[in-house]
């Protein structure tokens, strides 16, 4: 379970988040909406740990994470994954070495097994020796997610991923998203402008409007 | 961004130095240092508080030939100073050339 309370966030003097509860409980698979520049990044963001939110506390299964402007658990202890907007893949490593930097605390062999079944599970085999920068772009997009699942987060954040893919990459991407949370434990939270996008697999919707994070209905 | 995903995933503080931020921060030091170069070889008074007896900076040797009058080694040690420079840059262009562990080639967004 992800409980957040009373959170407030500002950036640059602008508030974000105004008072905000929220509860995710573990396993369920929540899409998150909104304008642009609303602050759905910075929702991620702030349970990943990346920012701390101003006042108020977030909790993950029930250990507290963050509270008040200190953050008690640091982003790398929290089991998390993060896919960002932009795939954010390292320029200067080949995909092979993305996503083994996620996976140097295991012994050798291990590493090698996993990374083979995580390149398998997510069609990128055929792309281990390249470099990020000659990939298309949907294909920078199923690395980032390897390199995410590659620790096996319990949670999965992914912003936006799907935005700014021609169809047919949309529609691929889209199938291995689904597959991949739909035989695992793993809680998602995905941020899309378009819920059209997640309505085959997400339980439930929220969009940020106002400072406050609403659920939808329906 | 790329720093962010590796606190995410980060092994070791160690690790996520020399993996990740060096080798993201090399092309900024890269040019850095040829501009701290070029600040430092033209460097006159903080030279001449600094150095020790006997020996000296280019730029001290020059400013010494121009009490003696010696304008012809004036001149042509000024010229060695932009030579220097030209030297350095393309040793560092060969640098970044070599290393490409070290530099990293921005991924388009979109292709
Ligand atoms: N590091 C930052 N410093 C100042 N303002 C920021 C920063 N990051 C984001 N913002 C601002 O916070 C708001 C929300 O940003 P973001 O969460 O990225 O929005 P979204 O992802 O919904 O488009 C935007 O107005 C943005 O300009
Ligand atoms: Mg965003």
């Amino acid at each position: 379970m992800i409980s957040l309370n009373c959170i407030t966030k500002s950036l640059a003097r602008k508030t974000i988040f105004d008072d905000v509860s929220l509860t995710i409980e573990t396993g369920t698979h929540v899409a998150i909406t909104g304008p642009s520049g609303c602050g759905k990044t910075t929702f991620l963001r702030l349970i990943a740990g990346l920012d701390t939110p101003d006042r108020g506390d977030i909790r993950i299964e029930s250990k507290l994470t963050s509270q008040s402007g200190r953050t008690l658990v640091p982003p790398h202890q929290r089991q998390v994954g993060f896919v960002f907007q932009a795939s954010a893949l390292w320029p200067h490593m080949n995909v092979v070495q993305n996503i083994l930097f996620g996976l140097q605390q295991l012994p050798k062999s291990d590493a090698a097994e996993h990374l083979n079944r995580i390149l398998s599970e997510t069609g990128t085999t055929h792309l281990a020796k390249r470099m990020p920068g000659t990939l298309s772009g949907g294909e920078q997009r199923r690395v980032a997610v390897a390199r995410t699942l590659a620790p096996e987060p319990r949670i999965l954040l992914m912003d936006e991923p799907l935005t700014d893919l021609d169809s047919v990459a949309k529609t691929e991407l889209a199938e291995l998203i689904k597959s991949i949370v739909q035989n695992s434990k793993m809680t998602l939270i995905f941020v899309t402008h378009d819920l059209k996008e997640v309505s085959h697999f997400c339980d439930r919707n929220y969009v940020i409007k106002g400072a406050k994070v609403i659920a939808l209905n329906g | 961004m790329p720093v962010d995903a590796a606190r995410i995933l980060m092994p070791n503080r160690f690790r996520f130095w020399v993996q990740i931020h060096m080798p993201l921060m090399m092309r900024t030091c890269i040019a850095a240092s040829l501009l701290m170069f070029v600040l430092a070889l033209g460097e006159l008074p903080a030279s001449l508080l600094t150095i020790p007896p006997g020996t000296g900076t280019i730029t001290i040797r020059i400013y010494n030939y121009m009490h003696y009058g010696a304008t012809e080694t004036v001149a042509g040690l000024c010229l060695v100073i932009p030579l220097l420079t030209i030297i350095y840059a393309i040793f560092l262009f060969g640098v970044a050339g070599s290393w490409r562990f070290f530099l990293p080639k921005v991924p388009g967004k979109k292709t």
